[in-house]
């Protein structure tokens, strides 16, 4: 009977190697003799091969009415006498419905998170392709995409509360944060050149703020809810300095204005 | 029309698990005999039509209410499995006819995989027992005039099918206990930090020892083979700590949950869930030998195995389930809280789990033509390498699922117990 000269034990005669400590039996001592295992050596998990080949076409019928109801729609369209035009509208809805209902079916692992994400850049997307395509340019869409791309980042960071103890998480997380507003704030009332100057000045706050939430978040004896407490006041904070610095920057005054019923 | 007897409502420690259940959290264990010859397919199913009858409580299929999941009659066909490689894997009734557990074979060994919804272990292995009873029977090598106590002829005991909570908590008088005690401790315990393999796959190592070098090994710390082998797996835990997390402000308590059988205390019935958790927490700073873990874990054995302390947890259970606002919430809502709280205060409560089943009794006519038992409980995303042991024929199965790579746990234990004097002989799927 073969024994694991690191471990100790007496290993099935199966064992080509420890299955404690990886180290390999003696080849005179191992058996070839694969008869007496304890478990079958194939590694298809038939179940969920079948889940995810149901699930695949699943997403194919959807995928395919998407498709066919996109060509009906061009075809109709062409047929108008006031020429191609409103089937570009209708075939941004279908991407949109496809990427929210359809692509999720190919995917092998979805969480919440990662829908809630797909879905929220396929909404934005859809507004400025509305946009674009009923004006001509980007108009109103600017608004509503901002406010979904700061509500994206708030629900991100709940979402993240597991994994942003750690301090590199948070800092990165923070800035990310902390740009998307400046940005944001930059090219709804600003102007171009002013962004890295304003972003740069938001990122020293923001850097000292991810310390001391890292040390509050550390300190707090229940985790999830000392977490969520740190975060919304971090982006209350947040949103006073990015007020603040985008004030003194693009008004040349430095007075508290539009971030006061956010941070209150 | 439905009538009462088509259908159960979950039993009081079951209704968790529909919540909690995943594609990373099987809540579903194993139960495996292995005889001393080759199964067959065929007869196997039949044995398994024939007590399709006798357990009517696991013969069902899970629906959803508006407010609660409850257990239908199922009248699909019943299926076996060859086996895979990957032992516990997740049950999907869908592709199950809809039945919550699974009967596999390989070779001579049959096989339960269980949803915990059904029952616990001691129901799993009274089904499975009467299985290979009946299918020895079928192949005549047991008589037929060959009666066991769960016979396929008899009509099921009301009393089998009943929830033993809501019993015995309508005989007792509730215990009012001098010390606090709540539900969930504010402390969180030491998680194994390595990540889950991708290929979601589960190892298993059994190691097979001697009940006796067991006993001879407890009996220096003056301790019981649980107690032991859960000392043996807090330690492996504390020395993955200390190897995982440097510094020592961040350790956290190490501390392991050991099912109870709660029928050992009330003369009850039912082949339902009737098992209640204990859990032992030991600070590793506090703790400077083995002997002082054991001995942490023979105080936390000896407060919490009290029929005072366990009829309060049985009382603290059925109210939680009556509790009249979460019985009025629906099922979506309050699925949603469940697992928030199972996610955040539940699970956290414990760093792994050493469940024993003890020693399979078999009837004189089974014990001839079974040569092993075996018992495992299904790794989950919390509990990446849960432990589980059973006894049979003066020998003892120790056996560590995981879904992680590395094996500091079962490695630790084992050689420990090789350095004790223990004869271990190891079986994987590896």
């Amino acid at each position: 009977m073969p024994y694991c000269v690191n471990c100790g034990v007496e290993l099935s005669a199966y064992h080509k190697k420890c299955p404690l400590c990886k180290t390999e039996v003696m080849p005179s001592i191992a058996s070839e003799d694969i008869e007496n295992t304890d478990y079958p050596d194939y590694r298809v998990n038939t179940v969920s091969e079948k889940k995810r080949i149901r699930r695949i076409i699943t997403g194919s019928i959807l995928s395919i009415q998407c498709v066919v109801y996109g060509i009906i729609s061009i075809f109709i369209d062409l047929l108008t006498p006031q020429g191609f035009g409103w089937s570009l509208i209708v075939m941004a809805s279908l991407t949109l419905v496809w990427f929210g209902v359809a692509y999720p079916f190919f995917r092998k692992r979805n969480t919440f998170f990662r829908l809630f994400s797909y879905d929220c850049l396929a909404v934005l997307a859809y507004l400025i392709l509305l946009n674009i395509i009923i004006d001509g340019r980007i108009s109103w869409s600017q608004y509503t995409s901002f406010s979904l791309l700061v509500l994206w980042v708030i629900i991100s960071g709940i979402f993240l509360t597991d994994r942003i103890r750690k301090f590199l998480p948070i800092t990165i997380y923070y800035i990310f944060a902390a740009l998307i507003i400046a940005v944001g704030v930059v090219v709804l009332i600003g102007t171009q050149p002013l962004t890295i100057k304003i972003a740069s000045w938001i990122g020293f706050p923001v850097l000292t703020l991810s310390l001391v939430s890292y040390f509050a978040i550390r300190s707090s004896k229940n985790g999830v809810w000392g977490l969520m407490t740190v975060l919304l006041s971090d982006l209350a904070i947040m949103s006073v300095v990015a007020d603040l610095v985008t004030r003194y920057f693009l008004l040349s005054e430095f007075e508290l204005g539009w971030h006061s019923s956010s941070a209150r | 029309m439905k009538t009462k007897s088509d259908w159960y409502s979950l039993d009081t420690s079951a209704k968790i698990y529909p919540a909690i259940e995943s594609r990373t959290n099987p809540a579903l264990y194993r139960m495996a005999i292995t005889l001393d010859e080759e199964v067959d397919e065929a007869d196997l199913l039949r044995a398994l039509n024939d007590l399709k009858p006798r357990f009517p409580s696991i013969n069902v299929h899970m629906k959803r209410g508006l407010f609660w999941h409850y257990l239908e009659h199922n009248k699909q066909p019943l299926l076996v499995w060859p086996e895979t490689a990957s032992p516990c894997e997740r049950i999907y009734p869908e592709f199950n006819n809809g039945y919550l557990y699974k009967v596999k074979f390989f070779k001579k060994t049959i096989s339960m995989d269980t949803f915990h919804v059904l029952t616990d272990g001691f129901g799993a292995m009274t089904f499975l027992k009467t299985l290979a009873h009946r299918y020895l029977q079928i192949r005549g090598i047991i008589p037929e005039t060959e009666k066991t106590e769960y016979c396929y002829l008899d009509a099921p005991a009301p009393e089998e099918t009943e929830d033993a909570f809501v019993k015995v908590a309508a005989q007792k008088e509730k215990p009012r206990l001098d010390k606090d005690r709540s539900l969930f401790n504010a402390l969180k315990s030491f998680k194994i930090p390595t990540r889950m393999l991708s290929t979601a796959e589960n190892k298993v190592i059994t190691g097979v020892a001697s009940t006796e070098d067991l006993k001879q090994a407890a009996k220096e710390y003056d301790a019981t083979i649980t107690q032991l082998i859960a000392a043996l797996y807090m330690e492996a835990m504390m020395h993955l700590q200390a190897k995982t997390i440097r510094s020592k402000n961040d350790h956290r308590p190490v501390s392991v949950q050991i099912p109870v059988n709660m029928r050992n205390m009330y003369p009850i019935k039912s082949l339902r869930n009737f098992s209640l958790f204990m859990v032992a927490p030991v600070d590793p700073r506090k703790v400077s030998s083995f002997a002082d873990i054991v001995s942490a874990i023979q105080d936390g054995m000896k407060n919490q195995m009290s029929e005072e302390y366990l009829l309060a947890m049985i009382f603290e259970n059925c109210e939680l389930a009556a509790n009249p606002v979460l019985t009025h919430v629906p099922l979506v809502l309050k699925n949603l809280v469940i697992r928030y709280v199972a996610n955040t205060q539940g699970e956290t409560q414990y760093s792994g789990t050493v469940s024993n089943l003890g020693v399979v009794k078999l009837e004189d006519a089974l014990r001839p033509h079974v040569t092993d038992v075996n018992f495992i409980l299904a790794p989950s995303h919390s509990e990446k390498c849960p432990c589980s042991m059973a006894g049979y024929d003066g020998k003892v199965y120790i056996t560590f699922s995981r879904n992680t790579k590395e094996t500091d746990i079962e490695r630790h234990v084992f050689r420990r117990l090789v350095k004790m004097g223990v004869h271990v002989k190891i079986r994987s799927n590896e």
